[in-house]
């Protein structure tokens, strides 16, 4: 890192930074998001090298975005969870273009598209499976609190919800995803 | 939200499900506070575990991390660079000759022609970064490229120009030092960059200036700079390589643009063509939902979505 950006910079200080073109303050920002972003890309898609390749077209694309961007009293991370979102659809939408996928549904297309892959790979995973069969906002309240551990507040920004929300969502969708996975355990004998 | 007798609340599983992550205490010991309420919790944290032993994705390799913000720093230099100096210009047309863009270049070529005659001009062409009379080739080439009066001539110059770094960096990769064949190599890429900026806003489907052309130079530059690299010394290599990979990234850019898809849909260094056979991202993007994502746009569904639901409703987009 340039000897310019101090690493006890604030993010708004960095964005305003990076915003009038210095490439040492988006690199100190790509620093301290690049681990959240990549695990969760990494947990949407099967293979390593795809993760990485996404998670560095995030940050392209968020630097791209940058001029636009406004704070308004959200994290910088929930912009870029917004970002990998949008990265994701894009990535499955034409990855499965052999699929029918309802365009008017992309919340569902998305979902069931994105865990294809992991199915595939993973099919004697009764966790998985089970976490596929839930609805999108079940499984994203799972893999961000529970598998990735983001602290409820950081969710409920990424999520767009309030925290009170977010527990609420998280309880509901863990005890549906236990219901699942006894039947899973079931079918599987 | 009020908690049922033997039931256990949000709130309450929130709290425990955090002191877990946090490495407080094990399944037991946090169940077994609240005996009423021990068995759903223990259930639910049970699940809460499995889910964290087989999903948890691992951090990134530290070498990707080192990489790829050296790519995504090149890429942003590289980008503020040409948005100073390329300023698009679709069809360009006849232009003042007093345009200060290229006054630098006249100032030099006037001198280098007061002092030292067209003779010195003439020297200059075999001219090589770090030498003396480099900045008057450089200068003679702006002054070339100021006076041309279509998009299709200053293609074609930038073309030979191009051709020209690329040469120097051919002399330099066996004989000259490592920062004289980057200093080539970076005016190789400078002129790549104004290439594209300009083919991408001109209305030219072939030749000089079109992202055909343009396609077909890269190919033809990438075979070179691997000719080059095959017989450079080893300290010239790193900066080979590096010039290859741009080269194959800006390939793929050009390819993205014909396509018609939007070019910052391809990450710094990133090709078009797969790299492993589990596919990778952009060879899969056939439309890109949106170029410009909506920063800290949020959604807002409420209570738990059935499967078929309307899309959800943005609520701010800054």
């Amino acid at each position: 890192m340039g000897e310019g950006v101090e690493r006890s910079a604030s993010d708004s200080d960095l964005i305003s930074r990076a915003q009038s073109g210095d490439a040492e303050a988006f690199g100190e920002l790509y620093l301290r998001y690049v681990n959240p972003i990549y695990r969760y890309i990494r947990m949407r898609v099967g293979d390593t090298q795809v993760a990485e390749d996404l998670t560095e077209m995030v940050f392209l694309r968020s630097f791209k975005s940058l001029p636009d961007y406004r704070e308004l009293g959200h994290p910088f991370s929930a912009f870029l969870y917004r970002v990998a979102r949008n990265m994701l659809i894009d990535h499955y939408r034409t990855k499965t273009s052999d699929v029918a996928l309802d365009e008017a549904d992309l919340e569902h297309g998305e979902s069931a598209a994105m865990e294809d892959g992991l199915i595939r790979q993973d099919r004697d995973r009764a966790i998985l499976g089970a976490l596929s069969s839930l609805p999108p906002d079940y499984q994203e309240v799972i893999r961000l609190r529970v598998a990735m551990a983001l602290p409820t507040p950081i969710v409920a920004e990424w999520m767009g919800r309030s925290e009170g929300s977010v527990r609420v969502l998280l309880h509901r969708a863990l005890k549906a995803l236990r219901k699942k996975v006894e039947e899973v355990e079931q079918d599987q004998g | 939200m009020s908690r049922i007798k033997g039931e256990v609340s949000p709130e309450m599983f929130d709290r425990y499900l955090t002191e877990a992550q946090l490495g407080r205490a094990g399944i037991e010991s946090r169940s077994d506070k609240f005996p009423g309420s021990a068995a759903p919790l223990r259930t639910l944290l049970e699940v809460a575990d499995r889910v964290r032993a087989e999903l948890a994705p691992a951090d990134p390799e530290g070498a990707f991390v080192d990489a790829s913000l050296a790519r995504l720093l090149n890429h942003i230099r590289i980008a503020g660079r040409g948005r100073r100096q390329v300023s698009p210009r679709p069809v360009r047309p006849a232009r003042p000759i007093w345009r200060l863009a290229f006054a630098p270049a006249m100032i030099l070529l006037v001198a280098a022609l007061l002092l030292g005659g067209a003779g010195v001009v003439q020297a200059s062409a075999e001219a090589l970064p770090g030498g003396s009379l480099y900045v008057v080739k450089r200068a003679v080439e702006e002054t070339r490229l100021a006076l041309t009066g279509s998009a299709a001539g200053d293609a074609a110059l930038m073309e030979k120009f191009a051709e020209e770094r690329l040469s120097e960096a051919s002399t330099l990769s066996t004989e000259g030092s490592s920062d004289d064949l980057a200093l080539a190599l970076a005016g190789y890429d400078e002129m790549i960059a104004r290439l594209t900026a300009l083919a991408s806003t001109s209305e030219l489907h072939e030749g000089p200036g079109s992202l055909a052309q343009l396609r077909a130079d890269l190919d033809r530059h990438i075979q070179i700079l691997q000719g080059v690299g095959s017989h450079a010394a080893a300290a010239a290599q790193v900066h080979i390589n590096e010039a290859v990979e741009r080269s194959r990234h800006n390939r793929s850019v050009i390819e993205q643009l014909e396509s018609g898809e939007s070019p910052s849909d391809l990450a710094p260094g990133q090709e078009k063509t797969p790299k492993s056979p589990a596919g990778k991202p952009n060879e899969d993007r056939g439309k890109s939902s949106e170029d410009t994502p909506e920063p800290a746009a949020t959604e807002k569904s409420h209570g738990p979505p059935p499967r078929a639901q309307p899309r959800p409703t943005k609520t701010k987009a800054p």
